[in-house]
């Protein structure tokens, strides 16, 4: 066997290095003061992933991502992508991080690990956003994976959080063997577990060759299924969102679902773009199943954050429709859809944790009836943040939804983009629900809720800002998006 | 010497002074004046005008201390309207030609400012008529100092709204409220023509690559504009057609003039200011502005000239047989606005430019002399009931004596100059029926403002006893202006010094090189034959003039019973001539466009009411009939059949989510089976 010359180029590994050792240094730090100060803990943690950040608008990146920037023989690569996907999972981290400590002290929570978790959590997404070989994308995969799986179960003394966190972890586990074992199908296929010559491999159309990887695709699909909760592997969901702690919830639909579909989006434009018969039709399939059914049961959702958990079921639906949309409209549109689904979902789960009381209590729909009248600003906050999901303009979500639409038209996927149209449709009927409540019915009793704190505030306030900034001003991550998705086969 | 940079930085505050005398006016002036009194109130408004009267004379100081080629100050503020290569920015400029339009302006609008602080004294609406008089004042000065058709397009329009704030300024009447509607109305008629002719020249100038509304750029791309054409007719002609059709509107000659007498229902200090001496000659100024337009199209001049001679006579005519003292000089306005387009119209736009000036002083100081006389009468304006006030106002009488010279065109006073340089200038031209009826019409206005004067000044009293005793000689603020205005009644004409008598054409040497010269159509003539000419046509309009004048004092001073028995000998023709003559055009636009329009609003009334709903409400009935089983239809199968969908969804739903029943094991089960199916899934659609 012939191993080439192991190149070593830093640049590639420096936002996972920065983000592992600073996660240690917080996790040091934080045990060092035996968690006694929650604040210290979020801000160093949040320090790490704003140098993280930091590194990104560094002069030196463009020149990594202009040249060819793949490092340790082609396993990672600084590209739009991963540079765009690794963005999205640090704001959500920084986001996740400013909610916790008032929510972890509302609970009473005090250990305060939970901040070093976010930091792992995210250096694994962001090997997931840049990896380019299956072995190293299945590291990312699991440093991502068991980070999250600890911060599902991080009230260990609350049932929920701990039957969260036991469903997530055991199914989660399966679903990590067979993605593991779709990795050993493409290693009999190809000969390599690099994307780029799984890819060479199949351009020969050798009809063993193809078959082999056509199981271990479909194994594939089936672990980035569960990972970012499309029908039929959604089941775990809305429990583990329920029960989770409400900031990891928002980290969980947000920042995961953004690092598997990077994960999606490269193995399937990396190693199969070739080959887009081999998969699109299955991930319409997915994709309309998604959709419905998502959207179907967070109509009787009675629970903001099970409602929510359903969305964020819709979402990946609508995401997936982008996917099997194509390329280079429908990549740029799932990145920009990922940017905007962002700025509604943590902003509404950041209002969920300024009106919620202990145990998650007061999260049910007759509990925000005249939420207008007490909170004016949560209750606008909220509203906004529910337009944007359902895709009403001007907000982000609307154009998240338009671009999808568009890019699913243009590849002739009528069928899917009509379903999107109906769907969007009907997830008014949840989302509206809400604002009704909240605006029209009257206070069903006495509000003791204290004033959000100004982490909580903080985020509202970006979250909300960015919804209406990216629906008035979509050009801003459009073009963004459009660059990151252009250099992908 | 004044630094050009300087007064250019400081243009601004020519039309901005009055604009914040209006603000205070509107806002606060009222709650000062309840402490302090009107001080607070015209001690401003009167501030701001001195403000922009100072400012206009610097920068007119500062143009006379450059060379005649560089004559031009600018200030732009910042740009409006920015689209592509098309830029309309907010820009003044102080060229002489808005110079004497400026100090026109503030100087008699200052004047009129001190008269109305005697005139309106007792007036409850004391702070409002300062605020709308500077506001007036700022919509003027935005209008002659605009350096694009957009910004003397805002100017235009605000002294249009100020006007019609002005006329209807006692609006509690409605005689005055309908003069003001009928004003409003009749300009903006007048208005569609200014904006047409923008749309042209944009169009037009948008064809040919460089897109412009400004006044400085147009004048180098005139040449090229000549070519052009804009539906079937040249640009030039198009555009100058639709300027002057707005200047009709704004400066009152056929057919738009009928605003200007009704417009008299204003105060009289209105009357001087907006209705005499300034706005209305704001079409004058855009002709004068837009003159490299006439020069290439010399049919409109000639219609432009036939239009403002027919005005000139037809309003002086009238005149004749007015009894109330404003509408005599309201007629006499439309008649000397006649005149100046008249210039215009044969191209000789200084000419024009200069009655301007010289009718701006004697018309506005026989308004205020009118105004004087209406406030010693108790605010009667007939003049049959007058007569004989010299002896109780010897002052107005003195400089209102003034005015009506210098309005018949006495010799050496101002309007006989600016007349008889516009006289000379048709003839000159070869309108030889143009010069005839100008000439007529300077006999009738001689004849007018003769009659006027003497059944007010001459005689006896004719009011009765009782008015007689309260007349009285009008307050200190208000005779000063009169004496300041007939002194410039005197000196202005002198400007133009006539070069008969050996003078320097000043006003011209200044004014000419801002206006574009009209081409000579007649080979030249020697140089003194033209004097001579000239010194004869001077001498004929002199005589015409005295004779007008000679005329009248025979028929109303010397021999009383003369007007009357020549009255009662031709009783048809009189009653006519004093009667509907006046309203002729009235009567026309009412025959045939107010009343058409009535009639069809009435039968659209009546086919509303008949037809309309009739049918209405049998459809009412038919669809109540409707309603009810669709009523049915509805609630039991469209609403069942959307209930059921909703509910549909809804069980769906639960089912979906039933399959969530939180035990692991069946979760896992799921898994697999869901494995399988991507598995057959990617088998199938291979």
């Amino acid at each position: 066997m012939h191993f080439p010359p192991v190149q070593f180029d830093w640049i590639a590994a420096v936002p996972m290095t920065l983000l592992s050792v600073g996660g240690l240094g917080v996790l040091l730090l934080d045990a060092k003061g035996k968690g006694r100060n929650p604040l210290v803990s979020a801000g160093a943690a949040a320090a790490v992933l704003v140098a993280t950040l930091l590194w990104f608008v560094h002069p030196l990146v463009p020149h990594a991502t202009a040249a060819d920037a793949r490092s340790f023989t082609s396993m990672l690569t600084v590209d739009g992508l991963g540079v765009f996907v690794t963005v999205v999972c640090i704001l959500t981290g920084l986001g996740t991080l400013a909610l916790a400590p008032s929510y972890m002290a509302r609970e009473g929570v005090k250990a305060g690990e939970i901040y070093p978790l976010v930091v792992f959590a995210v250096a694994g997404m962001s090997v997931l956003a840049m990896g380019t070989d299956l072995m190293v994308l299945f590291l990312g995969l699991e440093i991502m994976s068991l980070a999250v799986y600890v911060l599902a179960g991080y009230q260990r003394t609350v049932d929920g959080s701990v039957e969260a966190a036991l469903k997530y972890f055991l199914l989660g586990a399966f679903a990590s063997a067979i993605f593991l074992y779709g990795i050993t199908f493409m290693y009999g296929a190809a000969g390599s577990v690099r994307l780029d010559l799984v890819a060479r491999a199949l351009a020969s159309d050798n009809p063993n060759t193809v078959r082999l990887a056509q199981i271990g695709l479909a194994l594939l699909l089936a672990g980035l299924g569960f990972k970012i909760a499309a029908v039929p592997f959604h089941l775990w969901t809305p429990d583990v969102y329920q029960g989770a702690p409400t900031p990891v919830t928002a980290f969980m639909s947000s920042a995961v679902k953004a690092a598997a579909f990077a994960l999606a989006l490269r193995i399937l434009r990396v190693g199969f773009g070739a080959h887009p018969m081999l998969w699109t039709e299955a991930v319409k399939w997915l994709a309309i199943a998604t959709m419905v059914v998502g959207n179907l049961a967070a109509l009787v959702q009675r629970d903001l954050k099970r409602m929510l958990a359903y969305s964020s079921i819709a979402h990946s639906g609508y995401l997936l429709a982008g996917v099997a949309a194509g390329h280079p409209a429908g990549t740029s549109a799932v990145l920009f859809y990922l940017a905007a689904y962002l700025a509604g979902n943590l902003g509404a789960f950041a209002v969920l944790v300024a009106i919620g009381e202990k145990g998650d209590r007061n999260l049910n729909l007759d509990d925000i009836a005249g939420l207008y009248k007490t909170h004016p600003g949560l209750a606008f906050a909220l509203s906004a943040c529910l337009l944007s999901l359902a895709g009403i303009p001007p907000t982000a979500g609307f154009f998240g939804k338009f671009l999808v639409f568009n890019a699913a038209v243009k590849a002739h996927m009528i069928g899917p983009a009509v379903l999107i149209a109906l769907t969007s449709a009907l997830s008014l009927g949840y989302y509206l629900t809400v604002i009704v409540k909240m605006y029209m019915a009257e206070p069903a009793r006495e509000y003791i809720t204290e004033p959000p704190t100004v982490g909580v505030r903080l985020v509202v306030v970006a979250s909300v800002a960015s919804v209406f900034v990216l629906g008035i001003l979509p050009s801003l991550v459009q073009g963004l998006a459009e660059q990151a998705a252009i250099p992908l086969p | 010497m004044i630094d050009p940079h300087t007064i250019g930085s400081l243009l601004c505050l020519i039309p901005l002074a009055p604009l914040l005398g209006a603000t205070y006016n509107a806002f606060i002036g009222r709650r000062v004046a309840k402490s302090m009194g009107h001080l607070a109130v015209h001690g401003v408004a009167c501030a701001a005008v001195a403000v922009s009267l100072l400012v206009s004379v610097a920068g007119f100081a500062c143009l006379v201390s450059m060379p005649v080629e560089a004559r031009e100050l600018r200030q732009t503020l910042f740009s409006w309207i920015h689209v592509g290569s098309f830029d309309v920015p907010i820009e003044l400029v102080f060229d002489p030609l808005s110079a004497v339009m400026c100090l026109v302006v503030t100087g008699i609008g200052l004047l009129i400012h001190v008269y109305s602080i005697g005139y309106m004294h007792d007036d409850p609406g004391y702070p409002r008529f300062f605020c709308y008089l500077n506001l007036f004042l700022f919509a003027m000065l935005t209008l002659v100092l605009g350096g694009s058709l957009p910004l003397v397009f805002i100017g235009w329009e605000g002294v249009g709204l100020c006007s019609f704030l002005l006329i209807g300024f006692w609006f509690a009447e409605s005689k005055n409220a309908a003069a003001a509607t009928k004003a409003f109305l009749v300009n903006r008629v007048g208005d569609l023509g200014f904006l047409a002719g923008m749309v042209v020249v944009f169009s037009a100038t948008l064809r040919i690559g460089s897109p412009t509304l400004s006044f400085s750029v147009l004048r180098d791309l005139a040449p090229r504009l000549q070519d052009a054409s804009f539906l079937g007719a040249a640009v030039p002609v198009v555009a100058a057609a639709c300027f002057f059709f707005a200047a009709t509107g704004k400066s009152a000659q056929i057919p738009l003039f009928v605003w200007l007498p009704d417009a008299m229902a204003g105060p009289t200090p209105v009357s001087a200011l907006i209705h005499a001496a300034t706005m209305v000659t704001a079409g004058v100024y855009l002709l004068c502005r837009t003159s490299f337009l006439y020069v290439m199209a010399p049919d409109v001049g000639a219609v432009v000239a036939l239009v403002a001679g027919l005005t000139a006579c037809f309003a002086a005519t009238v005149a004749l047989f007015q009894h109330d003292i404003k509408k005599v000089l309201a007629y006499s306005t439309v008649s000397q606005l006649g005149y100046m387009f008249l210039g215009c119209g044969v191209g000789a736009f200084g000419a024009g430019l200069f009655h301007v000036v010289t009718h701006a002083f004697f018309k506005a100081l026989l308004f205020l002399g009118a105004g004087s006389v209406i406030h010693a009468m108790g605010g009667e304006q007939d003049v049959r009931q007058m007569g004989g006030l010299r002896k109780a106002l010897p002052v107005t009488t003195a400089t209102f004596l003034v005015g009506i010279l210098s309005l018949g065109g006495f010799p050496l006073l101002a309007g006989f100059f600016s007349k008889d340089v516009v006289l000379w200038r048709v003839l000159a031209s070869g309108h030889g029926f143009l010069y005839g009826l100008a000439l007529l019409t300077s006999a009738l206005t001689a004849f007018y403002s003769i009659r006027l004067a003497v059944l007010t000044f001459g005689g006896a009293f004719r009011g009765g006893h009782e008015r007689e005793h309260h007349l009285h000689e009008s307050p200190r603020s208000m005779t000063v202006p009169l004496v300041l205005l007939a002194v410039g009644c005197i000196v202005v004409g002198w400007l133009a010094g006539p070069t008969w008598l050996g003078l320097i054409d000043r006003f011209a040497a200044w004014v000419e090189p801002a206006l574009a010269v009209m081409p000579q159509v007649h080979e030249h003539v020697d140089a003194e034959v033209e004097e001579r000419a000239e010194i004869v046509a001077t001498c004929v309009a002199v005589v015409v003039g005295l004779a007008g004048m000679g005329g009248a004092w025979v028929m109303f001073g010397w021999a009383p019973g003369v007007a009357r028995a020549l009255a009662d000998r031709l009783p048809v023709l009189h009653g006519y001539l004093a009667g509907r003559y006046r309203s002729v055009f009235d009567d026309v636009y009412d025959r045939c466009i107010v009343r058409p329009l009535l009639a069809a609003t009435r039968a659209l009334a009546t086919f509303d009411q008949k037809v309309v709903d009739g049918l209405v409400n049998g459809a009412a009935a038919l669809i109540r009939l409707l309603s009810r089983s669709s009523g049915w239809f509805d609630g039991t199968l469209v609403d069942g059949f959307f209930q059921r969908c909703a509910d549909l969804a809804r069980a769906l739903g639960r089912a979906m989510a039933s399959v969530q029943n939180g035990r692991i094991q069946s979760y896992l089960m799921t898994l697999g089976w869901a494995l399988a199916v991507v598995l057959l899934l990617l088998e199938f659609v291979r």
